[in-house]
Parts: structure tokens; C-alpha cells; sequence
């Protein structure tokens, strides 16, 4: 029996066997990564809440950034085929030689543009969040001047203070 | 010069390696493995040792994620794949019943040569002697590669692999890979003497 389903899914398979391209692994990975990742950072609970959410902040970041660029400049190697084609007279096979360029862009924004415009675009927006998180705290009161000094028994250096590590922007996304 | 570009472009090796899911996404994970470390080694908010942990940490983590990937891929995910769509698509000649992916890929290497190329080609002892389009068709699929200039190529069936290695994708290299590697790779960079470094790293500055 054909079902809507069935015939729905014979001309996915169809479309997707003639016309496959190295675009659709890039936004399937980008996509998939760009979810899971920041949930399972968000739920690994041996880890600082803050420090959680900077880290899942990044990896969602960067999935959306390579989403976004896979995206652009896919479109562009596009526009790229199409004046090779129209020159060389090969229309014909445009689909082969956009789905070949499509292959060398995902690489070369995989090597070069995702990780330039992470380093690029991290820090800043960091500092913007930090800075919108300072401005929602409630100053703090001053001390009363009956305390002459505080006690910290013995600790001299603020790495006995287990914030300390845990705190701040992590590198590598893990 | 434009025309050596689209010959280079239009070489069948290249248009098939590009058109197959597994190694456009193994090529892709190769090149993260490699840029993202090295843009960690040029990002100079950081320290040098931080850098080179961490540049370690993301190259090590991209090529196990791509390890795990490629061993579950042909294992779990073609297979499977091929068969959950062999049973959607059952008595539909768009994808005939072929033993497994791995017959149809013999079938649709042998397909894309030529005529003559394929007469007495090793793969064809992989390709079943009965199997048929439909039970309609008078000839058999090996007949079909041995008669005709251009054997039917089954899109379909293609696509159905090629489905199989996305979904592959989201549940292999994006969560359970992303998982495992977790595993091993805090003890492989303690092999590396990483872990050891940072812990060292925590005591001096304590002391």
C-alpha cells in the first residue's frame, strides 16, 4: 500500500541520494552539537553553575556561528558554480560541481572562518554578559569599622578558594 | 584556466567522495581537528600552557569523536538504516531487496563504470544471481550490469544510506562519541602528562 509517509519518504531518500551535499552533515553536526552539547554541559553537575553556563554558553555559540556560516558561505561557493558552469558550459552539471565546491567550503570555514570569528566574537560577548550580570547585583554594605581585620585562618591566597578555579571562561568547549 | 577548474571539479572521484555523507563528515571533523586547535594556540587572551592543554584537549577530543564515528557507522547505522527503509519502501521498486547496504554499494560501484569495465569485475560474485528490480522484470540486476549502457542506479537507495549516516551523525558523533571520548580522554592526557601538569600547576601555586 502506498501511505503519504511511504511516498513522502521515497522522495526524501530520492532527493536526498541525487542531490546530497557536504552543506547537509556540516548543518546536521552544527545543529546536533550546537543542542546536546550545552544540555549536557548544563547537566553535568561536578561542575560550578557558573562555570556550566559559560561553557554551554560557548558551545551553543559556536553552533550557531557555524550554522550561520556554513549557510552563507555555502550560498556563495553557489554563486561561484554557477559562473563556472555558465563559462565552462557545463550547466548541465551544475549540481555535481556545486555539490564538490560545497565540499571545499564546508571544509575551509571548518579550518578558518567558524574558529577566527569564535575567537573573534567569544571574549566580547563574555564581557557583555558579565558586565549586564555586574550591574544587576545589589551593592554590597560596607564593612563596620569595628572589624580591624579579617580572619581568613591561616589561607593567604585566593587559590584556597575553590571558586577561584572553577570560575571563568573555559577553553576547548569541554 | 576556468576550464581546468571544472575539470577538476567534474572528476567523478572527486563528485562521488563529495556526494557520501561519512567522508564529507570525517573530512570536515579532520579539519575542525585541526583549526580549532590552532586558532586556541593564536588566541592570545591566554596563557601558553592553558593554551596548549586546551589545544591538546579539542585536537584529541575531534579525532576520537571522528574514531568512534567512522567504527559505529558501517555497523550500526548503514546496516540498520538500509533495513528500516528496505522495510518502508518493501515491494516498491525504487529500492529493491538487496541483501544488505554493503551489496548495494558493490552494485552501485559496478553501475557507475563503464560497460566493458565491469564484465568479469571481481564485485560482481557480490551481487546476489537472482535478485530482480521487480517480479515483473525479465532480467536480473547482475544481467542488468552486464546488458545495459546505463544499469538503473537506485537515488533511493543511496538516499537511504545517506539518511542512515546523518541520523548517524546526530546519535553517533554528537552524543554518544561526544560521551565516550569524555571517558578517555581525561586518562589519555594524563598518559600525555597533561593532567599531571595542571595538577603540579595547582600545588606550586598553593605552596
Amino acid at each position: 500500500m502506498n501511505t503519504p509517509f511511504k511516498q513522502y519518504f521515497k522522495n526524501f531518500c530520492i532527493n536526498l541520494g541525487q542531490k546530497n551535499k557536504a552543506l547537509y552533515g556540516a548543518l546536521t553536526i552544527a545543529v546536533s552539537k550546537g543542542i546536546l552539547r550545552p544540555t549536557f554541559t548544563m547537566m553535568d553537575k561536578k561542575q560550578e553553575k557558573n562555570s556550566r553556563k559559560y561553557t554551554a554558553f560557548r558551545e551553543g555559540f559556536t553552533g550557531a556561528v557555524a550554522f550561520i556560516t556554513y549557510l552563507i558561505t555555502d550560498s556563495a561557493v553557489g554563486k561561484v558554480a554557477k559562473h563556472i558552469a555558465q563559462k565552462t558550459n557545463h550547466m548541465k552539471e551544475l549540481p555535481k560541481m556545486q555539490s564538490t565546491l560545497s565540499l571545499i567550503s564546508v571544509s575551509l570555514t571548518a579550518l578558518f572562518v567558524i574558529p577566527t570569528i569564535c575567537n573573534i566574537a567569544t571574549k566580547p560577548l563574555m564581557n557583555m554578559l558579565d558586565k549586564n550580570k555586574e550591574t544587576k547585583r545589589t551593592p554590597q554594605k560596607p564593612l563596620p569599622h569595628n572589624l580591624k581585620q579579617l580572619n581568613f585562618q591561616g589561607y593567604t591566597t585566593p587559590y584556597h578558594f575553590r571558586n577561584f578555579y572553577n570560575s571563568g571562561m573555559k577553553i576547548g568547549g569541554m | 584556466m576556468l576550464d581546468k577548474v571544472a575539470g577538476i571539479l567534474l572528476n567523478p572521484k572527486f563528485v562521488n567522495f563529495a556526494n557520501n555523507t561519512k567522508y564529507t563528515v570525517s573530512t570536515e571533523s579532520l579539519f575542525k581537528a585541526t583549526g580549532r586547535p590552532a586558532a586556541i594556540m593564536l588566541d592570545k587572551n591566554v596563557d601558553k600552557d592553558t593554551r596548549k592543554y586546551a589545544a591538546t584537549k579539542e585536537g584529541l577530543y575531534q579525532a576520537l569523536c571522528l574514531g568512534i564515528y567512522l567504527t559505529m557507522i558501517p555497523f550500526i547505522f548503514q546496516k540498520y538504516g538500509f533495513k528500516i527503509a528496505q522495510k518502508i519502501l518493501k515491494g516498491d521498486s525504487a529500492l529493491p531487496a538487496f541483501k544488505n547496504a554493503t551489496e548495494y554499494l558493490n552494485y552501485a560501484k559496478l553501475a557507475k563504470m563503464n560497460k566493458g569495465e565491469r564484465q568479469n569485475h571481481k564485485l560482481l560474485t557480490k551481487i546476489s544471481d537472482t535478485l530482480k528490480i521487480s517480479d515483473n522484470d525479465k532480467l536480473t540486476l547482475k544481467e542488468h550490469l552486464l546488458k545495459d549502457e546505463k544499469p538503473p542506479e537506485f537515488p533511493a537507495a543511496k538516499g537511504a544510506i545517506e539518511l542512515s549516516n546523518l541520523v548517524g551523525t546526530v546519535i553517533g558523533l554528537a552524543w554518544i562519541a561526544s560521551e565516550l571520548s569524555n571517558y578517555i580522554l581525561h586518562p589519555l592526557m594524563k598518559v600525555l602528562g597533561f593532567e599531571e601538569k595542571k595538577k603540579n600547576n595547582k600545588i606550586n601555586i598553593k605552596g
